[in-house]
Formats: structure tokens, C-alpha cells, sequence
């Protein structure tokens, strides 16, 4: 049988957490890497007699991200309890969203053209955090409450390459609109996969498999590839595909199966009598579209339009919302887009990457930055001298003409100093002065260099050099 | 199966999913009060709700927030004291694994 007659059809489910101070419910913080148990209260501990409360800025995030996508969004919204027996869960129920999300029928535009529609958003809250030792389990409760936000895609996406492409576009939007920051590494992304084989041109869905445990985008890819091949096999060899859950085992890089009796998932939902139906204001609708902005996709058309730059340099500007607007701004100061990017990219960027917070860490201002590049592109600093200032002004405030006077590191480009330095070398080097007479004309380049070393690398070396050629050439004559 | 045969299956069905383990006698009795319940039930769905959209509370729309504020809770230590068992600031439970 041929194994091309097979399409692939994959629908992800991803759960973002929604970037916020305190749970959905209760007070308690959401911040990573505490203590275990030192963010629990009675809510999120799930005692009896006790009343969640809704955080209002989970209900403005995820109309954000509904907005984002295109999606309507109810005009009111209510919670249900989602029933299951399991220790990471001290209710014994999940607050969820299920017959009404908060937002449906949107979509993700790729780069490659194709739109993925986004069936649904819903709000619900995370479990806690078990952890399995020799003798028993030990449950961490901090994540429980935790604000998620899950997004569940049409099963339009084709490949598991196109699902790698919907979720990298998905993050970007994600950290635009500054909904999430979508760190995988701290659970505040996560994402799950159905998949399934059809004949060519056959409508019907075939049989699907639920893909779980992947944690990184690239094993989501990894799993889904491998499932297609298992399930196209399977069907080659005229057998069916079992309906299942399976868990993507990432050292020996296959799929397998889950074995657990599915009679179990009996969510009994209803309507969580605890909280009562939320409206959601136009006023709130308006004011968070306001917000999404321009997103990636757009960013990128316009950068690639109008600044000339080449695919690589709008990967990184547009891969990071505020790599972009620093770099937008500084053009204010010094519009020649492609230095400013060059600088951006290479210097300014190795400076970032190493500062814990990135981005947010950095204090220069746009307006300094331009400077060092205009200053540089006009040979006011040499290329050593421009990296230099870099490396203070990114963790200051400091006006850049203060950094270099202040470390000395003016290019030295006039004339007559110059040229008190090159003959100075002259008479000190007669050795490789007279290698340079007998043809040896590279020996210019260690002239150059001890004048470097006298200025401490503040001269301009094109003109030390030109200035030495004409020195030692009337020595010729 | 009658009324009482589905209530006492039922009632298996709900104590295997909440874990509660009950003898043959309390399946029988329960089963006889669920069964009333159920009828109950069969009794209200007979009343025509055609066009009446369902009632989830008796407050509609008017839900109090809260600001997006931390307050430490000062009962973490207490909520760990209450279990029967911990370890190094976690909660002890017998193994699960799923």
C-alpha cells in the first residue's frame, strides 16, 4: 500500500498561563520556584467553607489573547466544576470552563499563508505538583489555582511541521500582547496533541490518538512525526488504529501507550454554584483589543517593506516585541536601519543575552544607542572603542559623550596628532622601518599596531596606516 | 433494568469515581434513596422549560472581583500541619501513579 495516500490531520490543545501577580481565585502569588506549599491559603487548598473569588486581571488576559485571535466573545461568562479524584487536586474538582468558553471561532494566521482556526479559549485553573519517591508521593500545592488559559485548535493543521510553526507563532503572539510569557521550562506553557491518518480526499477524521507529555515545541514535532509513521504503518499492514491516550517517551523517542481504563474520565460538569456569571463588558472587549496592537506576522511584513533588512536580521528583531521597539526607536535618533539593525543584532544583543532579565534588564536609551552606531559609522569610535561604551551605557543612564570622554575612548583622527605618534614609532622601530624600505611592505601593519598600543586603541587605524605610507615612502625617495 | 437496578448501579458508578467504598448494604440502601431522587428528577423534567433560558444562580452578572494583589496567606504552616503526613514541606500521600 502506498504510504502516501495518507493525509495527516492534528488539532493541539495549549495551556498558557495568564500573566498575573495572584491565582485565579485567591491572593495567593503565582510567582515560580517557591518553597513548596508557601503559596497555599484556604481557597487553593481547597477547604471547606471557602470562596473563590475571581481575579479580575485573568478575565482582561484572556479576552486579550481572545481578541488576538479573532475570536467572539461571550457576552457573559460562568465557570463549571470539572469532577475527578486525583491528589494534585485538593477539590476534587477543577474550575473550568466547558459548554460556554469565554471565546470561540478565531484563527492563526502562519507565514506560510495558512490560517489554523482556534475552535476555543477557555479560562480554568492548574493542579498542584506531585512529585513520585520510593514509598510514596509528595504533593505540592503552589500551582494549584494557577491561571490557565486553554486554546484548542480546529484539527486543521497538516503536518508536524506545520503544528511546530502554529505553536512558535502562537508563543510570539502570546508574549506580544504580553498574555503569557510562555516559558515551557516553567510549565506556563504546555501542549497536547490529537492525531490522526484520513485517505486522501476522504472527508471523515480517522481514528485519533491523544499525544501527552511533551515539553518543548521541538518534542511536540518529534512525537507527531513519530505517531504518524506508527499509525501509517498500522494501517498499511490493514489493521486500526486503537482510540488512546499515548505519552511521548523522549530517550527512546517513541510513543506509548498509556493503558489506563478511559471509564475513568467521568467529568460530571456543571455549573460551579460558587461563582456566579461574570458579564464581560464592551468597555473591557474594546479597551484589551486596543491593546493586542500589532502582532508579529504584521510587524515583520512591515519591517521586511520598509527597512530593507534581510530575513535573518527580521527573525531576531521581530522574534522579541521589545528587540523591535528598541530598534524602531533608535532609528529616531539615527535612521540608517541596517547599522542600527547590525548593532542591535550582534553587540547590543550579546550584552542582553547576558543580563538574567534580557531585555528588561537594560536601562540605555534608545537615544544613546543610535548614538554609539552614528558615532561609529562616522569613524568618532573605532569598532573597539564603540563595543566598550556599549558595554557600560546598556546597564546606565548615562549620556554616551560622558562614557567616552570619561573613559578616554575618543578616536584619535586628527592629522597632527597622529602623525607626531607615527613618527614618534619611526625613529623607535628602525628594524621594521627598514623591512618596510628592502619590500617587506606588511611591516606597515606592526607600525600601525605599536601606535595603537601608545593610544591605547583610540587611534583610527586607516589613517595611522595612510600616514605611515606617506612618511616611509618620502624615505624612499 | 427498572429504577432500582440503575439507582444501585449508579450509586457503584459515583462511589468507584469518588473512591468511597461502601458495603452491600449501604449499595442497597442508597440505592433505594437514589431511586427517589432519580424519580424526583423524571418528576421536574416533565415541566415544559421550552424557551426558558436555564438559571445558574440567583445573582446574574453581579459577581464581585478581586484586584490582581497578593496577599500572603499567614496559614501555610498550619494547612501542612493538618495532613496526616509530609515531608520536607510537602504533603505525604501513598503512591500514585497514573
Amino acid at each position: 500500500m502506498d504510504q502516501n495516500q495518507f493525509e495527516t490531520v492534528i488539532g493541539l490543545e495549549v495551556h498558557v498561563q495568564l500573566r498575573t501577580e495572584s491565582k485565579i481565585f485567591c491572593a495567593c502569588s503565582t510567582e515560580f520556584a517557591q518553597p513548596p506549599n508557601t503559596n497555599v491559603c484556604p481557597v487553593c487548598a481547597g477547604y471547606p467553607g471557602v470562596l473563590p473569588v475571581l481575579n479580575r486581571a485573568v478575565l482582561a488576559l484572556a479576552v486579550r489573547v481572545a481578541s488576538a485571535f479573532g475570536c467572539t466573545v461571550q457576552e457573559s461568562i460562568y465557570f463549571e466544576r470539572k469532577n475527578y479524584f486525583y491528589p494534585d487536586l485538593p477539590k476534587n474538582y477543577q474550575i473550568s470552563q466547558y459548554k460556554v468558553p469565554l471565546g470561540k471561532n478565531g484563527g492563526v494566521e502562519l507565514e506560510t499563508g495558512r490560517t489554523i482556526c482556534v475552535e476555543r479559549v477557555h479560562l480554568e485553573e492548574d493542579a498542584g505538583k506531585l512529585t513520585h519517591k520510593e514509598g510514596g508521593s509528595l504533593v505540592d500545592l503552589n500551582r494549584a489555582g494557577t491561571p490557565l488559559l486553554e486554546i484548542v485548535s480546529m484539527p486543521d493543521i497538516r503536518s508536524p511541521r506545520e503544528a511546530f510553526e502554529y505553536l512558535r507563532t502562537l508563543k510570539m503572539i502570546l508574549q506580544y500582547i504580553e498574555a503569557s510569557d510562555c516559558d515551557m521550562e516553567k510549565g506556563s506553557l504546555r501542549c497536547d496533541a490529537n492525531i490522526s491518518l484520513r485517505r486522501r480526499g476522504e472527508e471523515r477524521l480517522g481514528t485519533k490518538v491523544e499525544l501527552k507529555n511533551m515539553n518543548s515545541f521541538r518534542g511536540v514535532r518529534d512525537a507527531l512525526t513519530h505517531e504518524q509513521e506508527r499509525q501509517k504503518e498500522v494501517l498499511c499492514a490493514g489493521r486500526t488504529v486503537v482510540q488512546e491516550t499515548r505519552l511521548w517517551n523522549v530517550d527512546r523517542q517513541r510513543t506509548e501507550s498509556m493503558r489506563t481504563k478511559e471509564e475513568a474520565h467521568d467529568y460530571r460538569y456543571f455549573p460551579d454554584p460558587d461563582l456566579p456569571d461574570f458579564s464581560v463588558p464592551d468597555e473591557l472587549i474594546a479597551r484589551e483589543a486596543a491593546r493586542v496592537g500589532e502582532l508579529p506576522l504584521a510587524r515583520k511584513k512591515r519591517f521586511a517593506e520598509r527597512y530593507s533588512l534581510d530575513e535573518g536580521q527580521l527573525e531576531v528583531l521581530v522574534g522579541q516585541k521589545a528587540l523591535g521597539d528598541f530598534f524602531e526607536a533608535a532609528l529616531k535618533y539615527y535612521s540608517q536601519p541596517r547599522e542600527i539593525a547590525k548593532w542591535i543584532i550582534g553587540p547590543f544583543l550579546e550584552q542582553v543575552n547576558a543580563l538574567p532579565q534580557g531585555m528588561r534588564g537594560v536601562s540605555i536609551s534608545s537615544q544613546n544607542f543610535a548614538k554609539i552606531v552614528q558615532y561609529f559609522s562616522e569613524g568618532k569610535l573605532n569598532n573597539l572603542a564603540a563595543k566598550k561604551v556599549l558595554a557600560t551605557a546598556v546597564l546606565s543612564t548615562q549620556d554616551v559623550d560622558e562614557i567616552i570622554r570619561e573613559q578616554g575612548l575618543e578616536q584619535i583622527s586628527g592629522e597632527d596628532e597622529l602623525a607626531g605618534y607615527v613618527r614618534d614609532i619611526i625613529s623607535e622601530q628602525q628594524e621594521a622601518v627598514s623591512q618596510y624600505l628592502s619590500g617587506k611592505t606588511q611591516a606597515v601593519m606592526f607600525l600601525v599596531g605599536q601606535v595603537m598600543k601608545k593610544t591605547r586603541g583610540n587611534a583610527n587605524p586607516k589613517k595611522v596606516k595612510a600616514l605611515f605610507e606617506k612618511e616611509l615612502e618620502k624615505k624612499r625617495s | 433494568m427498572d429504577n432500582k437496578d440503575q439507582a444501585q448501579h449508579k450509586v457503584e458508578q459515583i462511589a468507584r469515581l469518588a473512591r468511597i467504598e461502601i458495603t452491600e448494604d449501604e449499595r442497597r440502601s442508597l440505592g433505594g434513596q437514589f431511586a427517589q431522587i432519580l424519580e424526583y428528577v423524571d418528576a421536574l423534567k416533565q415541566v415544559p422549560v421550552e424557551g426558558v433560558p436555564p438559571m445558574r444562580g440567583l445573582h446574574k452578572n453581579d459577581a464581585a472581583t478581586r484586584e490582581d494583589r497578593v496577599v500572603p496567606s499567614a496559614l501555610p504552616p498550619e494547612i501542612l500541619r493538618n495532613a496526616p503526613a509530609r515531608k520536607d514541606g510537602m504533603f505525604k500521600i501513598p503512591k500514585v501513579i497514573e
